[in-house]
């Protein structure tokens, strides 16, 4: 009797849990939601950073490239929240200058 | 003539044997007990060139594309990373248990971004996307295409063409998934 009971439970709640494996949305992935670190971005911004070996943050960074790009699609959110821009042109500038987090122009900005 | 009933006698004893040695549970059917390299080897054939044919026929979409990176970076990490690894991590105890051990997918062979266009990168993108697709046949490699339709899949596969040149801190940018909508946005 106990074994019937047992059988029927679990072949329902097999059934159940199959029915839920169905299409999913990315953003059930977003558990965590880890922000993107893009503070070394900022560093090539601010400070001229030295360059890690082939980094594609750094000043120099190809924008055809399309890691470079994407960071920098990945990044420009949290920048503009900051206040700091780094617009693709500065970012072929290796003179290492200031993008302040009030500047508008950081073509134009210089050190203070 | 004679010969006829030898064979048909050998045939029946080998076939009784299969069977008898699939019942007799005396394989060693651990994941720490490997193969025999000719098993392996015609296990390995048999999946590489199933593969190949499958995914001849796939249409590569534009893999260069920042967006399908982007995508594909998030996902790869919360659903393939614990496996196939990342910058800066050698292994895990996913990649160290499974057996046949999920290629590391941050070195070589993989490291294809040099030429992306050669016609060797874009079979082997075809593969990837048919495998992840599909998964493999008692590998622990799932078909995430059950619930993952073929543009996030084409993503992850974008992901990967540039995975193997990415350094832990690009790696951490382009999979956090925090801040997603508003760099789109």
């Amino acid at each position: 009797m106990y074994t019937q009971i047992f059988r029927a439970l679990f072949a329902t709640a097999f059934v159940f849990s199959a029915l839920s494996a169905n299409a999913h949305d990315p953003s059930e992935h977003a558990g965590a939601a880890e922000m993107p670190d893009c503070a070394a971005m900022h560093q090539a911004g601010s400070e001229g950073m030295d360059m890690k070996m082939d980094m594609k943050m750094d000043m120099k960074m190809d924008m055809n490239d399309p890691v470079a790009q994407a960071m920098m699609k990945k990044c420009m959110a949290s920048m503009h929240k900051d206040g700091t821009v780094m617009e693709p042109n500065s970012m072929e500038n290796s003179s290492g200058g200031d993008a302040h987090p009030e500047s508008g122009n950081s073509h134009d900005d210089h050190e203070e | 003539m004679k010969l006829l009933p030898g064979a048909l006698l050998f045939l029946a004893v080998t076939a009784a044997s299969g069977v008898g040695f699939l019942y007799s549970g005396t394989y060693p059917m651990g994941a720490d007990t490997p193969h025999y390299n000719l098993t392996y080897w015609a296990l390995e054939t048999l999946r590489e060139n199933s593969v190949e044919k499958a995914s001849r026929a796939l249409v590569l979409p534009d893999l260069s594309s920042p967006d399908l990176i982007l995508a594909g970076g998030a996902d790869y990490n919360d659903m393939c990373a614990g496996c196939h690894l990342k910058p800066g991590k050698a292994d895990s105890d996913m990649s160290i248990g499974l057996y046949p051990q999920p290629p590391n997918l941050t070195i070589p062979p993989y490291l294809h971004v040099v030429d992306e266009n050669s016609e060797k990168a874009s079979r082997l993108a075809r593969k990837q996307f048919w495998v992840i697709k599909h998964g493999i046949k008692a590998s622990g490699m799932p078909a995430w295409g059950k619930t993952h339709d073929d543009q996030r899949i084409w993503a992850m596969v974008a992901f990967l063409q540039q995975l193997p040149r990415l350094d832990p801190a690009q790696y951490q940018i382009l999979t956090a998934r925090g801040n997603t909508e508003e760099a789109h946005h």
